[in-house]
């Protein structure tokens, strides 16, 4: 006895299921006793009938199985024609009714938990060619949707400041073209001029170069260049107004040796002279 | 005479041109004593305007409202000139035989032992200066270029560049 599912409760809910898997066994039972009977009596009736549709000494015209055969040839030739009308309507008369009992058929099942019960969707996804879809995407578009002050606002910017080679992007610039171009010197001088104590610095400066010893120095080594020149000039005077007076009184010359030091010394000749 | 050995040796500053250290210890000609002469003049007369304005400030603050600035005779004027000048002269040739102006010139007065002068001769040679100060043209004639006044004090005048002024001492 074939094995039948329960009917669902809501296709037959006013009859009681036992009544009604009674009466699917005897449908059951039924159907194959027909078959069977009908296998048995096909094998038993095959020779009589073949008898009969083609009786010995009859002509081929009158037999019966002669225009059966005439009769089948014809409709074999007819059945493409009829099966394709038949077909047609057929597919007329589904595509009526098959979009509305897919619909309803839809409405009643859930078919996300179907898929996800029964579909592997990984192997689908390994099947697809993402790279040929990225390509189709806009990223541009992508891009002006996103907003940026949010994402940034996410950003530990110390965090990528930290990895930032500063060293390697001044070495790239040139700041003092930079600072000429683009910094205005005068500016920048009159704000550091106006923050400096100029009195004070002047101050600290001559304290540290102690200035006035400075000029001490100068003067006094100025007045020493002076007065060794002053000196020098009147040494070559005093000689030269010996040497005139010598000519003019007729005096002897200086001694060879130089002429006397001291309290005897007398205004020396030059040798030079 | 001159007794060598006794004589003061000064050592010539450094960076003194060798011409002039062969004129170190010999008598010094005119020229050079009359700028050092004229140096002390100019000194004096500063002395003499610092006593004057002295005065006039002493004058003025004790009377204040009668003060006028003093007017002397012109004798009393000299006569103050000439011992303020024989002042400064003998003092500052019985300390070191030289003045300031001397000083400069490298000059020094010296006896004939090579010596400063004594007190007293330093200050009869000063007042001999201070009342005869032609006296000094004498040492142009004098083969040993002395004045009036060093043959009478026996004194004379070297070339001493002991050291230069406003430069370091050895």
């Amino acid at each position: 006895m074939p094995t039948v599912s329960a009917v669902p409760d809501g296709l037959l809910p006013s009859v009681p299921r036992t009544a009604v898997d009674a009466a699917v066994a005897v449908a059951l039972i039924t159907a194959d006793g027909v078959a069977v009977t009908s296998r048995q009596a096909r094998r038993r009736l095959a020779p009589a009938a073949r008898l009969l549709a083609r009786p010995p000494g009859v002509p081929t015209r009158l037999q019966a199985g002669y225009w059966i055969d005439r009769l089948a040839e014809s409709g074999a030739a007819m059945r493409p024609r009829i099966t394709a009308r038949v077909a047609a309507q057929l597919a007329q008369e589904l595509d009526r009714w098959l979009p509305v009992v897919l619909e309803q058929t839809l409405r009643r099942l859930d078919l996300t938990t179907l898929v996800l019960d029964n579909v592997d969707l990984d192997r689908i996804i390994t099947q697809v060619d993402l790279d040929a879809a990225v390509r189709r995407v806009d990223i541009d578009a992508v891009a002006r949707r996103l907003d940026l002050d949010a994402v940034a606002a996410l950003l530990d910017v110390d965090a990528v400041a930290a990895r930032l080679d500063v060293d390697g992007v001044l070495d790239r610039l040139d700041l003092t073209a930079l600072i000429l171009q683009r910094v205005d010197l005068h500016v920048l001088m009159d704000a550091v001029l106006a923050e400096l104590d100029l009195a004070a610095l002047a101050q600290e400066v001559i304290d540290a170069v102690d200035l006035p010893e400075i000029i001490r120095e100068s003067s006094g080594a100025m007045a020493s260049d002076t007065v060794r020149g002053a000196r020098v000039r009147s040494i070559a005077a005093d000689d030269a107004l010996g040497r005139i007076m010598h000519h003019l009184l007729l005096r002897r010359a200086a001694a060879e040796d130089g002429g006397e030091q001291i309290t005897e010394g007398a205004a020396e000749v030059p040798r030079h002279a | 005479m001159t007794d060598e050995s006794t004589v003061e040796r000064r050592a010539v500053p450094p960076g003194t041109p060798s011409y002039v250290v062969s004129h170190q210890g010999r008598s010094a000609g005119l020229v050079s004593r009359t700028i050092a002469a004229g140096i002390d003049v100019v000194v004096v007369g500063l002395l003499l305007l610092a006593g004057y304005a002295a005065i006039c400030g002493v004058t003025f603050l004790l009377h204040p409202r009668s003060f006028t600035f003093p007017a002397w005779s012109v004798l009393a004027n000299l006569t103050t000139a000439w011992l303020v000048l024989t002042a400064y002269l003998s003092v500052f040739w019985a300390v070191s035989g030289r003045t300031y102006g001397s000083a400069v010139m490298g000059l020094r007065v010296v006896t004939r032992r090579g010596t400063n002068p004594p007190l007293l001769v330093a200050v009869a040679r000063a007042a001999f200066y201070a009342l005869f100060p032609i006296g000094l043209f004498w040492c142009a004639v004098s083969r040993r270029n002395r004045s009036v006044q060093d043959l009478v004090t026996r004194t004379s005048v070297i070339y001493d560049w002991q050291h230069l002024p406003g430069a370091a001492t050895g």
